[in-house]
Order: structure tokens, then sequence, then C-alpha cells
């Protein structure tokens, strides 16, 4: 190497993580760089492996229950919701009204955090340590009245087979609605703080584009897929639960690059603002649960069953043989998919852009790995 | 007095203020940081240790000095320990040549300006040692581009301080603030004022340039391996060192020094340095930070351009009219910040969605709705 | 004896023993730090010759610029294992007659140069080393810059056909 008569600078091989100050978790980046240029990149994962899939295999169907938001641990009632529909659809039950519109409630509550934890992150990653504060303040918010609605913060086990676990306890409609009243206030704030920001604009605008036709070729979904400019949403093109009776908007960006998804996410806020208000105005009476037989065997059969998650869609393949235990369980994460694009989109950037790339793509390794 | 027993007295006095301007910045700048972006963040910051928390830096400090001194197993370790010392050495002499009050000035050297800027390099090469020695790829990375930052930026900087040095025509700092009796240079060049702070930020590895220590990226970039009393030595004495050098030598050169009003003296000057100080932390909790070519193409495609036609106009001015060059090159600065202020903005926003729509054609700023 | 006279052995000291060292390390690294504590000594001669700006410009220009530079350019292109041997390397044959015409030439300079001791001016006014650098010595002193644009450009060339290829 030393003799070499090529003046080019040799290619450094830079390991990113495991454990790095913003590696999301355990993911681990093999970097390879001509100077700061990225040439090429070789995402590691599963250093969070767990096995869930398998575990799912080993126990019972409601054992398995309080292990399912530990998937994607910021934003855990989404994982309680596709394994309870899917067991739902193998019944071939429904629950009750109330109970849809609760799941909504939770649902978009959980969303809201998911994107305070993205925008945040994604900031902080950018090297901008305000927002990230100011996401986690109102996320507080948010957490204080999950913990009201399900006991939990983060881990809520709050999903049913047929319904919830709990109605809505006594002021939790006054302090969701004083949160509903203050919150947009709040998004106005970020967007001050952020958006017009001309640094964070030379930082993001341009910067790990994904186009429309790579967003579907690799499976993206979310407000990734919706950055690039594909109005695709769950909610609304495989409508489920309470949505259908529900008024949104899907945000869309147009050119799939960092910006546009931090941006939709900002939107999306808004519009999970909105659902929450209508669930809360339309909530029907009626009980939130169902009696279901304690040791549940649901039919041998398989389904599919997907929810649109604050990062994407989540599926859940679920395959019955008629017995106590899942015969198997597979789970269909966003992130995933939202990682396998980085050799693609990552490569001619800077490696201050690998952070901020993934940081826009919202990966969460608990999901990735399982 | 002998020429020699001054040269004692004046070493002595030298190393006692030289040692305690830095050290008391490491203690109240690091205090006021937390603070004041707590505040700025919507939070509390440490307020434990003493009244309001000031003793905190205190009890950092005593935390750093009790913790074992790491040096990796690779390191150079002779470098690694030397390399903090160096950097120490800019902070310790530099405030030798600042006038604190009428007639007190530990070195009154007619060259102080040219001082000033000559020993920041023994910064730069203390932390070009400290990432190379601790052989580490964030620490030579973080180091590799904390030089050539402060290298690129020592260029604008010097020029801005040639162009006050033009408007007083002498190279002495006490010269400097005595030729501000009237008016502060502030008033007349607030173009070099600007480029002033901005190149400052980026000699101090301050947010928006704090890429040398991009936690997000590369973890803590030179101070990596660093760790008890000598992280404390890099992270406390010498970079707060040094910004309360470059605040003080702002003060110096743009707010009038010790002048204020009353009587002039060294109240004044701390007055003006903990508003500058200020004014860094409030960058430190808006922006997020640049990335490295940015960093690179601001300073040579915008300051330096900007600086030497500063420095043309206000020299062509000086020239023209020799007795009455104040007013022509105050008219000449305040217009070209007001331009620079309108124009920025639009300018750079066009230029980023032209880059955007280069890499994705037909697309737009903002997000659709469907 | 005069109180200066120690500190100018001092310094002295400061410019010769970090001079030996610099030559004499076999870290390419610890060489180059030799060579700036060396500049700091040149530094600290000026200093003592009442010449303020011509040791700021020492450290501005020497410690600051090339030295770093030099630095940069050792980290970048060499491993840090292995100390490089400069004593007994194979060129040191045609360092021999190099040296000797060096010092021959020094020589020649210091024979011929007349030391007047003491005679420093109290304060050189930079006004004065303006007006000779700009008037009597404006030919030599454009000349300098014209040869550093030519090598910018150089520099500049080589790396855009390294990045084209």
């Amino acid at each position: 190497m030393q003799n070499e008569p090529d003046l080019r600078l040799e290619e450094m091989v830079l390991n990113m993580g495991p454990q790095h100050p913003s590696a999301h978790g355990v993911l681990r980046l093999v970097l390879h760089l001509d100077g700061e240029m990225i040439v090429s990149v070789d995402p590691s994962i599963g250093y969070l492996h767990r096995g869930f899939e398998k575990l799912a295999e080993n126990r019972t169907y409601l054992q398995f229950f309080s292990m399912l938001s530990r998937l994607d641990y910021l934003a855990g009632f989404f994982m309680e919701w596709t394994y309870v529909r899917c067991i739902e659809g193998l019944m071939e039950i429904g629950p009750p009204p109330r109970a849809e519109y609760l799941r909504v409630i939770a649902g978009e509550l959980n969303r809201i955090i998911s994107h305070h934890m993205a925008i945040g992150d994604y900031l902080l990653n950018l090297g901008a340590v305000t927002p990230v504060l100011w996401t986690f303040r109102d996320r507080e918010d948010v957490l204080d009245l999950l913990e009201m609605l399900t006991g939990q913060r983060m881990m809520y086990n709050y999903a049913r087979v047929g319904g919830v676990r709990y109605d809505l306890p006594d002021g939790f409609e006054e302090q969701c609605r004083k949160f509903l009243r203050r919150f947009p206030v709040m998004i106005d704030e970020y967007e001050q703080l952020i958006t017009g920001n001309e640094i964070f604009l030379a930082r993001s605008l341009g910067m790990g584009v994904i186009t429309a036709e790579q967003a579907l070729d690799y499976g993206l979904s979310g407000p990734n897929l919706r950055a690039s400019g594909v109005a695709m949403d769950l909610r609304r093109h495989d409508p489920y639960s309470a949505y259908p009776e529900l008024d949104f908007d899907i945000p869309t960006g147009a050119s799939g690059d960092s910006f546009d998804r931090y941006k939709c996410r900002i939107e999306e806020l808004r519009q999970s603002v909105r659902i929450i208000e209508q669930a809360l105005d339309a909530l029907p009476g009626g009980p939130v649960n169902m009696r279901i037989p304690p040791m549940l065997r649901p039919p041998a059969g398989a389904i599919y069953r997907a929810v649109e998650t604050g990062r994407g869609e989540w599926g859940n393949y679920l395959v019955s043989d008629g017995s106590l235990r899942p015969y198997r369980l597979k789970m269909r994460d966003s992130c995933f998919v939202a990682l396998s694009t980085m050799p693609k989109i990552l490569p001619g950037h800077n490696i201050a852009d690998v952070v901020g790339i993934a940081g826009s793509l919202d990966l969460i390794m608990g999901a990735v790995d399982r | 007095m002998s020429w020699g027993l001054s040269f004692v007295i004046h070493l002595i006095a030298a190393l006692v203020i030289g040692l305690a301007v830095p050290a008391l910045s490491a203690l109240v700048f690091p205090f006021a940081v937390r603070r004041l972006s707590g505040f700025m963040s919507d939070r509390l910051g440490p307020n434990r240790v003493g009244p309001a928390g000031f003793f905190q830096p205190i009890a950092d400090f005593l935390k750093l000095l009790l913790k074992e001194d790491v040096a990796p197993l690779k390191a150079d370790r002779r470098l690694f320990r030397l390399a903090p010392a160096i950097a120490f050495i800019t902070p310790v002499l530099a405030v030798s040549v600042i006038p604190f009050s009428k007639g007190f000035t530990i070195a009154n050297l007619n060259v102080g300006l040219v001082f000033i800027v000559a020993f920041s390099s023994f910064t730069v090469l203390g932390i070009l040692l400290a990432g190379w020695a601790s052989h580490n790829k964030y620490s030579l990375l973080g180091g590799l581009r904390s030089v050539a930052q402060m290298v690129s930026y020592e260029i604008p900087m010097i020029l801005n301080i040639i162009i006050i040095a033009m408007l007083v025509g002498s190279l002495s700092l006490n010269d400097v603030v005595g030729a501000q009796g009237k008016i502060w240079f502030i008033a007349v060049q607030p173009l070099a004022f600007l480029v002033f702070i901005v190149a400052g930020m980026a000699e101090l590895n301050r947010t928006p340039f704090d890429l040398p220590e991009a936690e997000s990226e590369l973890v803590a970039g030179y101070l990596t391996e660093y760790s008890g009393m000598r992280f404390g030595f890099f992270y406390g004495l010498v970079e707060w060192g040094n910004a309360s050098i470059w605040a003080l030598t702002g003060a110096t050169l743009f707010l009038g020094g010790w002048r204020g009003p009353f009587a002039g003296n060294p109240g004044w000057l701390i007055l003006k340095v903990l508003v500058l100080a200020f004014a860094v932390i409030w960058f430190f909790a808006t922006f997020p930070r640049l990335q490295v070519d940015q960093l690179m193409n601001f300073a040579w495609k915008v300051l330096i351009p900007l600086s030497l036609v500063n420095l043309g106009v206000t020299g062509l001015l000086i020239i023209l009219l020799p007795n009455s060059f104040l007013p022509p090159v105050a008219a000449f600065s305040w217009a070209s910040v007001i331009t620079i202020i309108l124009l920025m903005g639009p300018v750079l926003r066009k230029a980023l969605l032209r880059k955007r729509l280069k890499l994705n054609p037909g697309t737009e700023l903002g997000t659709s709705q469907s | 004896m005069h109180f200066s006279t120690p500190i100018f052995y001092l310094v002295s000291a400061l410019v010769i023993i970090p001079a030996v060292l610099m030559v004499a390390m076999r870290n390419l690294i610890y060489s180059a730090i030799a060579m700036i504590a060396c500049f700091i000594g040149v530094a600290a001669v000026f200093v003592t010759l009442n010449a303020e700006l011509l040791a700021a410009s020492q450290l501005l220009i020497y410690v600051g610029a090339i030295s770093i530079l030099i630095l940069f350019a050792i980290m970048l292109t060499r491993r840090r294992s292995g100390a490089i041997c400069l004593f007994f390397h194979r060129q040191s044959w045609a360092a021999l007659p190099a040296g000797a015409a060096l010092a021959v030439v020094l020589g020649i300079v210091l024979g011929s140069a007349r030391f007047s001791a003491g005679s420093a001016p109290k304060n050189p006014s930079t006004a004065n080393l303006a007006s000779l650098l700009f008037n009597q010595y404006a030919f030599p002193f454009e000349l300098a810059s014209l040869v550093l644009l030519v090598a910018i450009v150089g520099a500049v060339l080589l790396a855009m056909r390294e990045r084209r290829s």
C-alpha cells in the first residue's frame, strides 16, 4: 500500500454503529468512504433480534400480547391492533363500535408520539438540539393521555380480542380536548423553528431522494412513500376500524427527499389532531369489550391484516391450526424496507447525511430486527 | 525598572490573568449554556448544585478530576497527553494583548491584532494532534475536519480584522479602543461584525459549525477518546477559553472595548463579552448544523469574497476621503448588510429548489393534499 | 552581564535543540512537532529583537499554516505504525553534498554579514515595514505572490484531474 504509485486516496471503511450516538438503537452501517463521500453502504442488522416470530409460536394467543408493544417500542399500540385484527378476522368477530373508536384514538395518539420522535430525532441528527426537546415536551402530554387511557406510557397492552381493555377514564376527554386545542399551536411552533430555517433547508432539500418508482419498487409505505408523491394510506385504501367514518387528508410530498418526509410527518400530526377530534365527537356509547372464550382457539386458516402505523404498513400474517398457539406469525415491517433503500440512496452523499437521511427515514430497530 | 524585572512582572501577570480568564469562562459559560439553552428549549437545565445550579460546573470539574485518565492502548501516549496542553496555549496567551481598561493591558503590543490571530494556531495544532494521537477514525476525521474548518474561516476573520485595522490606522488594540471614543465600529462596519460573528462561530466549532464534534456523526470528533480532566481541558478550558477570547476580541474591535457610560472599566468589557456569549448560546439552541462541503463553500464562496469586497471598498474610501471616511464606509456597510439580509433567504431557497428540480424534475416545494 | 543575555541563550536553545531533534527523530510526526517548536523559537528570537510583527507573522504563517499543512499531509498519507528511519536512509549519500553546499552558502552569507549587537531599534514601526515592503521591495513581493498563485492553480489542477479520472 505504501508504495502505491497512484495518488488516489484509499477507500476508508467506517463502521458506524451499533454503538453510535445516532444509530437509532443498534443500527450498524458499514460505510465505504472516499474522503467524506459515501461510495457504498452495507447496513448490518440483527443486533436487536429477539426472535419474536418464533416466540409467538410457543405462547398462547393471549400470552403473546404483552410482547407486541416491544416491537416498535415507540408506538406499540399499532402492533397490538394488527394482532387483534388478525385474530378477530380469523374468528370472524368485530368489536363493538365504541371499541373501534377507542382504538382509533389510541392509534392516533401513538402516531403523534411516533412522529414526535421522528421529527425530534431527525433534527437532533442534523445537530439541532432544541426541536427534540420541544417535541419531547409535547410527547410527554400525549404519554400522560395514553397513561390515563391504558395505564401505561409505552407498553400499553390495551387492545383486546373483541375490544379494548378499558373504557375512557374520567377526565380523559377534557384533558384530551385541551391537548388538541393546544397542539396545533405547538406544531406551528415547530414549523417556525425548523421549516423555514435555511440551514435545515440546505440539509434536507434534495437529500436522499427516493423517486415514486423506487419507493414502489422497494415497497416503502407510510410517510416515506407519501413523501415520494404516492398518496397511499391504508386508513384510506384498506379501510379498517372506524376510519371510513372519519374525515382526513393524506399529505403527500412531491420529490421524495428528506424535506418532504419531514413535511409529511408535520402534516400528519395535524391530520391526527383532526381525526382524534372527530373520534371524540362521534364516540358512540355501548360496551368496549365482548365476551370471548378465555382459552382462545381461532379456527384454522391464514390471514393477513395490516395497519397504517406512524412508520408505514405494519402487517401480520397469522396462520392458525386451530390450536391454542399460532402456527406461524410473520410480521411485515416498513422500517426494514426503508432501511433496505439506504444502499441505493446514500452513495454520493456526505457522511453527515447518513445520519440525516437515516433520521428522515424514521427507522426503529426494535421493529426491523424483531 | 530594569528590562528584566518588568519582563518577570509581565510574565507573572500574563500567567495569572491568562489562566484566570479561561478558568472563569469554563465556570461561567457552561452554566450559562445549560441554563439559557434549557430556557430556550423549554426545560430547566441543571438547578440543583448551589444557587440556581451555579456550582454545577464546579461539581463537573471535580468529577472530571476524579475520573480515571484513560488513553487508548494504541494511542500515541505522549502526543495524546501533550495535545490538550498545546491547545490551551491559545487562550492563555491571547488574553495578554487585550486592553481591559485605560492603560491596563498586560502586553501593550503595537501589533496586538496580529498576535491574537497568530495565537489561535495553537488550538488548531492541539486539535490536529489530539485527533491523530487518539488512533481512532472518528477522532482523526474530527480533527482533520476541524482543522480544515478553522484554517478556512481564519481567512475571513483576518480580512475583517484588517478592515478594522484600516479604519483605526493601527494594529494596536489600545488604539482600536481609543478610536471608538465617538462611535463604536459596529455602527461603522456592521458587515465586518456579521462576518466576524459567523467566522468566529466556525473558529470556535460552535453551532451551526460544530462539525468537528458533530455528535450525531462523528461521536465526539477529536474528543472521542478523551476522558477525565483531559477532556475537561479540551471541552472546558480550551473551547470556552477560546470563546471568551473571541468575545473579548469582538467586544474590543466592534463594541468599544472597555468603553461605556460613566467610566470606562473592565466591567463594561465583561458585559459585552456576556452579550456576545449569549449570541453563541442562542445560535446553539436554534440552528441545525451545516454539512462539511456546505461549510467550506460558505467560507470560500460567500464569506471570503464578501470580506474582500468590503475590504476593497473600505480601503478605497479611506484613500479617497482620508479625513471623513467613516460616514461613507458606514453607509456602504449598512447598505450591504440590509441587502444581504433581505436577499439571502430567497436566493438560497431558490438555489436549493433549483438543485432539487434538477434531481427530480417537476417538483415544487410544499405538500399537496389528496 | 545584561539580564537579556540568559534570555538570549534560552531562546537560542529553543531554536537549536528542536532543530536537531527534528532531524534526529525517527517518527515523522515527532519531527514535525520539533519543527514547530523550532518555529516558535524563531518567533521568540524576533520578540527579543523587538520585531513583534515579524514574531506574530512567524507564528501565524509557519505555526498556523505551514506546519499544519505538513502535519495534515503526514497524517493523510502515512500509516501511523512503522516509525520511519531517517538516519542512514538510502538517500543519505545525496544529502551529503547537498548539505555541504548549503553549509558553504550559509558560511559565506554569515561571514560576509556585519552584526552590530544591540542595534535593534526600540520600536520598529509597522508603517515603516509596510512602506519598505510595498515600495522598495514591491517587485519581489508581487513575484512571491505570483509564485504562490501558480502553486495554487497547480494544486487545483491536480485535484481536478484526479477527480475526473
